[in-house]
């Protein structure tokens, strides 16, 4: 029972990285109309994509910031690559085998329960599962125009600008912890970029920018050229335990006995 | 005599009205229909049947919602209307949704203690850089950024850490079946019947809506809907039977006495009846099970009969006469009034002897019902008027008269050589009989509520779907300390992999069980992961490392590390999670001092014949199989209850020999004897099982018949009155009457969808008309007897 809510608090966070995708999509002209009516064209036309990261933690005093890069391909799932202050890689397979990649260390099959979930989830959202979010989230959007013409929500953060989703826990006991995850979209270097806000009930945020988004559109060798764009996006040289590697075939990683 | 009548009478009114009027104000009248008290005691030790009883209620909380469709995106759709709209009911918390909070507070006091077993190695083995550099990659993971508690309170999120392990081991498994979704449902509330009705209907409500709309079937699991199945028959059981007995009676009320004012009398006495035995249960229990009151109803037909002989008797008795005069132990009507209510109370008194929490409280309203109605019989009978009601000579009595008569002349002809030894030949014929072919017993406790078909299928397919344990089988692990049971458990645990290896090979057994000590450290373990992470918050420790890493300022520490040095004392008991808790079941329980039980609940698929085995090995550990240990209970009763009949029929005799001192009174058993036995070969005769309930039923054949045989022998003792037919056959009279009601009343139970009441009620039906027939035929004897020796004596 207690899985439910920790679940709920990392289906969030990778609703957001879905979300950073649909985002994508996101048109100037979009309206909470059209957001309700044409859900669907938030999600990915296309199955693989690359991105830089920053994330600013807000703590008691000093933010602690990171940054790093992702890959994702919707057949094969998710490389959550730290690369500042530490570097580290997290590998989320469509499979359900989760893994964390240390270099000079061994690989770590991460079996709990909650990374389990959390790739189940992400596949789900990936795929553009707008039911599974809607489960959790009542989802909605928002400019600052409407905001401030509607003045809808005393609660409604003031911060939001432009073009923004926001999505707030239905279940009472998320909400004790999450106040909401809004998702913004703006641009960054005249690219399109995509702004994470995970609040927190006590006023904690993490902030994740994503930035410097690239597509891979090409349907033809499509496994060949996302094993390409991986290796060239994360800078991986050899093939052997490289994320890449791992995220393609899972399998072959799985340790002996850990697996569940 | 009187005297002590009137006080006692007094006494029920001033009770009775206290009662209600203390309580009708705050509307404090809960009524139950809970499965649990129909469920034998399972165990001697008060503390371990106080935990069984808590465990079996919050499961009766418990109940799931399957729904299933052939579509993904229908069930998805369904799962949600259903959340949204059950959730509008107050009394209901879906899938435990406000419980994570709850249960984060009761633990956070004791997050020192706590350790999961890799923070335990690694603050064992791992060097302090290590650590804290495990620590900082931590803190930049991006599942870190919803953290339970604050970087500041919690710096190596070793809480947190400790939450997820729980996780991992969480033993409520989630389906990964896409086609279906299963809600979890717990009742947080007391219902009353009300509130049941109502989120029963809402459930159907919904169902119907699902079906319609989302194309989503609905399976339905738990107790609750049995409990609710069983209250609405209970409550149509009471309309039934009261509403029938009742206006049956008015009818043969007004025919024999032709009078309205007279028949305010016998009501006022079941009305003074029913409600001290309601008010007494409430005293006594706080609340009735609605099958109190499916008995109580039947109670109707026993309470009318003393009316019935009061106002027959002194009517048409010139010897009694004078109500005043009439209440002495002399007087045939008041000693037959007397022994009726010491025989009543003795057949439903005897249903307290049972270990059914029901059947005490039967026993408990049909006394109080017994004894206020009987004391009101007594106390205000003398105020009615004998003038002022008549009895239908011309019409009822006659074609009574006329039908005893034919029934007289058909026993009288085949009884023409009938004889007290002849009569006792025939019952040792029939003990002969039913020792040579003994009746059909079953003990099955699922006999005694008779749910639905559509509900068992679904509960059984829901079940599949969802229960990961053995229902109704654990180990019950005891012990006089904490410490002992966590002992104890270790020895299990290894002793059972170890045998269970021995013999089954691939099969990884420690995961066959869940229970607290898997959750909660033992009290050497908490205060070794106390001391363990001394290396965090001492000065100069991790956790200031970490903080000067950041760059935090020095004295963001100083409450943490205070926080640490208090709490140095503190101990989680697993009975304050598994206990205190209402969002978690019940599995810890103790007497507050030197007794502590914990609850192991088997994983499904485990090898229960081998667990079973491997706990005989232990005196600590009892491995419970709730449906055969209430079997074994529900048998044991059944014999132990032929046992109190016997001692009931063995007080009876004593009592009737004390007072009459002549050992042919004792034939007066004969009727009752009559009555248990016939019964029995009509139920062997009609293979019909013989339950617990049934034999409950031959206490009450006892207290009817020696009514019976009673008032025949009191009412016609004077030897004056024998030779007037008139008297003789008003007694018959009463007593056909006094037949009619109580058949009235449990023959309606014998229509009962309560299988016990309807066992109950067929026992009593069959037994007591054979017990009317018996007393016919006493009396015969007994006029015969009489004849013969005033003839003697001329």
């Amino acid at each position: 029972m207690n899985k439910i809510i920790y679940l709920s608090h990392i289906k969030i966070l990778f609703l957001s990285l879905a979300l950073i995708y649909a985002a994508l999509a996101f048109s100037e002209e979009t309206s909470i109309k059209k957001v309700n009516s044409n859900i669907q064209d938030f999600f990915p036309k296309t199955c693989v994509f690359t991105g830089d990261f920053e994330q600013k933690k807000e703590t008691e005093h000093l933010p602690l910031l990171s940054s790093g890069k992702l890959f994702f391909n919707c057949k094969q799932g998710l490389i959550w690559r730290n690369v500042k202050p530490f570097k580290e890689d997290t590998v989320y397979t469509n499979s359900g085998f989760n893994f964390r990649f240390i270099s000079d260390e061994p690989l770590e099959q991460l079996n709990g329960q909650q990374h389990i979930y959390l790739s189940n989830l992400l596949l789900d959202i990936l795929s553009a599962d707008i039911d599974a979010i809607e489960k959790d989230f009542h989802l909605s959007t928002s400019s600052k125009n409407q905001i401030d013409h509607k003045k809808i929500d005393a609660e409604t953060p003031k911060e939001i600008k432009n073009d923004t989703i926001i999505l707030i826990p239905k279940n009472k006991n998320i909400a004790e912890y999450l106040a909401s995850i809004d998702i913004e979209k703006a641009v960054y270097n005249k690219q399109n970029s995509i702004t994470i806000l995970v609040k927190t009930k006590s006023l904690k945020t993490t902030q994740i920018d994503i930035r410097n988004i690239q597509y891979l559109t090409t349907t033809d060798h499509g496994f060949k050229m996302s094993r390409n764009l991986c290796f060239k996006h994360l800078k991986t040289l050899s093939t052997i335990d490289s994320p890449c590697e791992i995220l393609e075939n899972p399998k072959k990683y799985i340790s002996f006995g850990s697996s569940n | 005599m009187l005297t002590i009548s009137r006080i006692t009478f007094t006494f029920i009114i001033l009770f009775t009205v206290f009662f209600i009027l203390k309580n009708i104000n705050n509307g404090d009248f809960r009524f139950s229909s809970s499965l649990t008290e129909l469920s034998p005691k399972l165990s001697t030790n008060i503390t371990t049947q106080e935990a069984i009883s808590k465990l079996s209620d919050d499961i009766q909380r418990r109940f799931i919602i399957v729904i299933k469709s052939k579509q993904k995106k229908n069930i998805e759709e369904a799962t949600n209307y259903f959340k949204a709209e059950l959730i509008k009911n107050r009394h209901v918390l879906i899938d435990n949704t406000e419980s994570i909070v709850n249960i984060l507070a009761t633990l956070k006091p004791y997050r020192f203690q706590l350790l999961s077993p890799e923070q335990r190695v690694d603050l064992t083995t791992s060097s302090t850089d290590k650590i804290l550099e495990k620590t900082q990659r931590q803190l930049f993971r991006i599942e870190n950024s919803l953290a339970v508690s604050r970087l500041k309170d919690d710096p190596l999120n070793t809480f947190g850490n400790y939450i997820n392990y729980l996780l991992d081991n969480d033993f409520s498994q989630k389906s990964s079946d896409p086609l279906f979704s299963i809600v979890s449902v717990y009742i947080k509330d007391d219902l009353t019947i009300k509130d049941q009705t109502a989120l029963a209907e809402k459930i159907n409500l919904i169902k119907d809506h699902i079906s319609s709309k989302h194309d989503a079937n609905i399976l339905k699991s738990g107790v609750f809907f049995f409990a609710e199945d069983a209250a609405k028959k209970s409550e149509s059981d009471i309309k039934f039977i009261s509403i029938i007995s009742s206006i049956s009676i008015i009818c043969l009320l007004l025919i024999v006495f032709r009078s309205l004012l007279l028949l305010t009398f016998p009501f006022l006495s079941i009305c003074i009846g029913i409600l001290f035995a309601i008010s007494i249960n409430f005293y006594f229990y706080g609340y009735i099970h609605l099958l109190t009151i499916v008995f109580g109803s039947s109670l109707i037909g026993i309470i009318i009969d003393y009316s019935l002989h009061y106002f027959y008797h002194i009517k048409t008795s010139d010897a009694i006469a004078l109500p005043e005069r009439s209440f002495t132990l002399s007087s045939p009507l008041y000693r037959a009034m007397l022994f009726s209510l010491i025989t009543s109370v003795i057949g439903y008194g005897a249903l307290s002897f049972s270990n059914l929490d029901i059947l005490k409280k039967i026993a408990l309203f049909s006394c109080g019902g017994i004894l206020a109605s009987w004391v009101s019989v007594i106390t205000l009978g003398r105020f009615v008027n004998i003038n002022s009601y008549s009895i239908n000579d011309i019409f009822f009595t006659k074609i009574n008269t006329y039908f005893i008569k034919v029934l007289l002349i058909i026993i009288f002809k085949l009884s023409f050589k009938l004889s007290y030894t002849l009569w006792a030949l025939i019952l040792f014929l029939s003990v002969f009989i039913l020792t040579i072919f003994p009746i059909k017993t079953n003990d099955n406790p699922r006999l005694f509520f008779n749910p639905p078909k559509n509900l068992i299928e679904q509960e059984k397919i829901a079940a599949k779907l969802n229960q990961n344990f053995e229902p109704g089988q654990y180990l019950i692990l005891s012990g006089e300390s904490i410490s002992e049971i966590y002992a104890t458990h270790n020895k299990f645990l290894a002793y059972f992999s170890s045998a269970h290896n021995r013999t089954i090979s691939n099969t990884s057994s420690n995961t066959s069980f869940f229970c607290p000590m898997e959750i909660i450290p033992s009290p050497t373990i908490q205060k070794e992961n106390y001391q363990l992470q001394n290396k965090i918050y001492e000065p100069s420790g991790i956790a200031e490392k970490l903080f000067t890493s950041l760059g935090f300022p020095n004295d963001i520490s100083i409450n943490l590390f205070a926080d640490y040095s208090e709490n140095f004392n503190q101990e989680l008991s697993p009975e304050i999670l598994f206990n205190r808790n209402n969002n978690l079941p019940p599995l810890w329980s103790s007497n507050g001092k030197n007794f502590h039980i914990s609850f192991m609940l088997i994983k499904k698929g485990s090898n229960l014949e081998y667990i079973r085995k491997a706990s005989l090995e232990f005196d600590n550990i009892q491995y419970f199989d709730t449906l055969s240990l209430s079997q074994e209970a529900l048998a044991e009763q059944r014999s132990s209850s032929s046992n109190l009949l016997v001692l009931a029929y063995a007080l009876i005799s004593v009592i009737l020999y004390i007072l009459y001192r002549d050992y042919k009174i004792l034939f007066l058993l004969f009727i009752p004897l009559t009555g248990t036995l016939f019964t029995l070969l009509i139920f062997k005769l009609f293979n019909i099982d013989f339950t617990l309930f049934h034999s409950m039923g031959f206490f009450l054949i006892l207290g009817l018949g020696m009514d019976y045989g009673i008032f025949i022998k009191e009412m016609s003792s004077n030897k004056k009155t024998i030779v007037n037919s008139n008297t003789h056959d008003t007694t018959l009279n009463a007593i056909l009457f006094s037949a009619i009601t109580t058949l009235f009343s449990f023959g309606l139970l014998a229509l009962s969808a309560v299988p016990v009441a309807k066992a109950f009620g067929l026992t009593l039906l069959i037994g007591n008309t054979i017990n009317f027939f018996s007393a016919l035929v006493y009396g015969l004897l007994l006029e015969r007897h009489l004849i013969s020796s005033l003839t003697k004596e001329k």
